[in-house]
């Protein structure tokens, strides 16, 4: 089986500065991987390389087996979907405008068909609306379904993020520290529910995080990430051991968290 | 996660009765002002200048409503929308006036050569944001005003008088197409995928929209019916120069989508109309016309910067309860589970 995402000594560089050298990364069909490191180590660079914000300066992504060279949009109609470390919703639109939203990729009816109120219309509207229902009440977001998506609470806002990037049919999930912000109750729950999810949707997961309980319970692989370059990458255990990244990267406090859990 | 069901009605429950019980009202509302300002203008009880004030409101709506979806729904400013006007009145123009073709087939012509403006000045600027699109929309408006003043065949300067082809019944049922068919591209998943690029156009990208096709599609629809007005505005005002597409215009235009809410249809409808009347009102006293408007500007923009209707949409159900479409459930607070 071909892994449904693949980097090759993938580079990117911004004027003099190498902002990602030579990383090599897979992620396996339905597998949870992680991707760490300190602030500025070029994480979100490589997202924005998978989701082809970005060209690469230099190596081959790809995608389900493929070489990938498509505008963003197309990315995401072949189903790479994406959170934001900044949550980016649609905050005007409702909750369920912004899971519908996601969907207008594969929508079935033009133009045309949507001026002059076809049957097609009609038909293809209400398909939607049932699935994005469906979808919110996975993530107990259906009460708030017509409430502007701005005045979502902030962990609500995370999972519509989650919500809105299932929603566009994904094969892989980017979650760009979805954690972010949340308490430990609430950091548990997400790690449920991205098990869960990743299993239904039959997802393939890659996770920035830097709420280190979370990457260590979820994810069955980790890179890390210096320097916009890998430095290890293996098993939690293994890189919860692995003396370069404790002493290179986690620092001692780290250390200290990782003892802990 | 919750597993009990949800209390929101879904759309397809009341849909199949939706359309036809609001149409059907909605229809018979049309046909009864249409057919009554036809009766008191042709029975002489409106006087002319009630009708042309009437038939400039028409096309102020459409004007409105057609830029009320480039720049509120899909959030492009465009400082250029009655050069789009422009076009349309132009050709429509050549093509009835000067090539002797049917008027309807001229104002769709003129219509088309709008859009096309649409697709070309869209094209190349809609890469750029904000204030640069203004500015490049801004430009696009006054060459063709240059072009117009200097082409002989379309009269240059002086212009061109074609006859009185438009009236109150065309003005009045192109808006209501105009309206109708902006309204139903808003409420799609198209005019989702406009509105998501307003909101946020790297997470509208990020989900599948793609964000530069949708954006030039909404210019050229929105030019298509400015140009229809334009043509409308034409050949109802026996003139036209080419300095009545100016920047000042199409800044005109801009206040009556503001002043109606940036984003509603309906707010737009609502600007078009007060300010048409409002504008024929102080018809006598043009000096003090401009400081109201000033300050009618200021005022809002103090205190109701929304604008009148804000984004929210008026809609038959909120008089007759009846009709409602869908249950605006939701707004319990703390009731996740």
């Amino acid at each position: 089986m071909e892994p449904v995402l693949e980097l090759e000594q993938v580079s990117i560089q911004f004027g003099g500065l190498k902002a990602v050298s030579d990383v090599d990364l897979r992620v396996e069909s339905q597998e949870l991987v992680g991707l760490i490191g300190p602030n500025g180590a070029g994480k979100t660079t490589i997202f924005n390389l998978i989701t082809g914000v970005y060209e690469p300066t230099n190596g081959t992504l790809r995608y389900l087996g493929a070489p990938m060279h498509a505008p963003t949009h197309r990315l995401a109609q072949m189903g790479i979907a994406r959170t934001f470390q900044n949550i980016r919703l649609f905050g005007q639109l409702t909750v369920l405008e912004n899971v519908l939203i996601a969907m207008h990729g594969h929508v079935s009816y033009g133009w045309f068909d949507a001026m002059l109120r076809t049957p097609r219309y009609w038909r293809t509207e209400a398909a939607m609306e049932e699935e994005a229902i469906a979808l919110l009440r996975r993530f107990g977001l259906e009460t708030h379904a017509q409430d502007q998506a701005r005045n979502l609470p902030y962990g609500s806002q995370r999972l519509l993020e989650i919500a809105r990037a299932l929603a566009v049919h994904p094969k892989l999930l980017l979650l760009d520290e979805p954690a972010a912000g949340m308490n430990a109750q609430e950091s548990a729950d997400l790690v449920q529910l991205i098990r869960t999810v990743a299993h239904d949707f039959d997802l393939a997961v890659l996770l920035i995080e830097h709420d280190m309980s979370v990457v260590m319970n979820l994810c069955e692989r980790i890179y890390v990430l210096d320097y916009g370059a890998v430095i290890a990458q293996g098993p939690p255990e293994e890189i919860r051991q692995n003396p370069k990244v404790i002493e290179a990267y986690l620092g001692e406090e780290a250390e200290q968290a990782i003892a802990d859990h | 996660m919750a597993t009990q069901p949800a209390k929101i009605p879904a759309r397809t429950s009341t849909a199949a009765l939706y359309p036809w019980r609001s149409m059907g009202i909605s229809i018979l509302g049309m046909v009864v002002v249409w057919g009554v300002v036809q009766w008191l203008s042709q029975s002489g009880v409106l006087n002319l200048f009630i009708t042309q004030t009437l038939v400039i409101m028409g096309i102020n709506v459409i004007l409105a409503v057609s830029l009320n979806l480039i720049t509120g729904v899909t959030g492009q400013l465009v400082l250029g929308h009655a050069a789009f006007m422009g076009l349309g009145c132009y050709f429509a123009a050549i093509l009835t006036y000067k090539m002797g073709l049917p008027f309807p087939v001229g104002l769709i012509g003129g219509g088309l050569v709008a859009g096309l403006g649409g697709l070309v000045i869209g094209l190349p600027t809609l890469r750029l944001r904000g204030d640069y699109l203004a500015i490049a929309t801004l430009g696009f408006g006054e060459i063709l005003r240059i072009v117009y003043q200097n082409w002989d065949y379309v009269g240059g300067a002086v212009g061109m008088s074609p006859p009185q082809l438009a009236n109150w019944t065309w003005v009045f049922w192109l808006a209501v197409l105009s309206v109708l068919i902006i309204w139903h591209l808003v409420d799609s998943s198209h005019g989702r995928a406009l509105q998501a690029i307003r909101e946020n156009e790297i997470a509208a990208e990020a989900v599948g929209v793609a964000t530069t096709r949708h954006k030039v599609t909404a210019f050229i629809i929105g030019a298509f019916f400015a140009g229809i007005a334009g043509g409308l505005y034409g050949f109802y005002n026996y003139a036209f120069q080419p300095s009545s597409f100016d920047f000042l215009h199409s800044f005109n235009i801009l206040v009556l989508v503001v002043l109606g809410g940036l984003g509603s249809i309906t707010g737009s409808i609502v600007g078009a109309v007060v300010v048409t009347a409002l504008q024929a009102a102080l018809q006598s006293y043009p000096y003090i016309q401009n400081v109201i408007f000033a300050l009618l500007l200021i005022l809002m923009m103090l205190f109701r910067r929304q604008g009148l209707l804000g984004r929210y949409e008026f809609h038959l159900s909120m008089i007759f309860p009846g009709l409602r479409r869908e249950e605006k459930g939701g707004h319990s607070d703390g009731a996740r589970s």
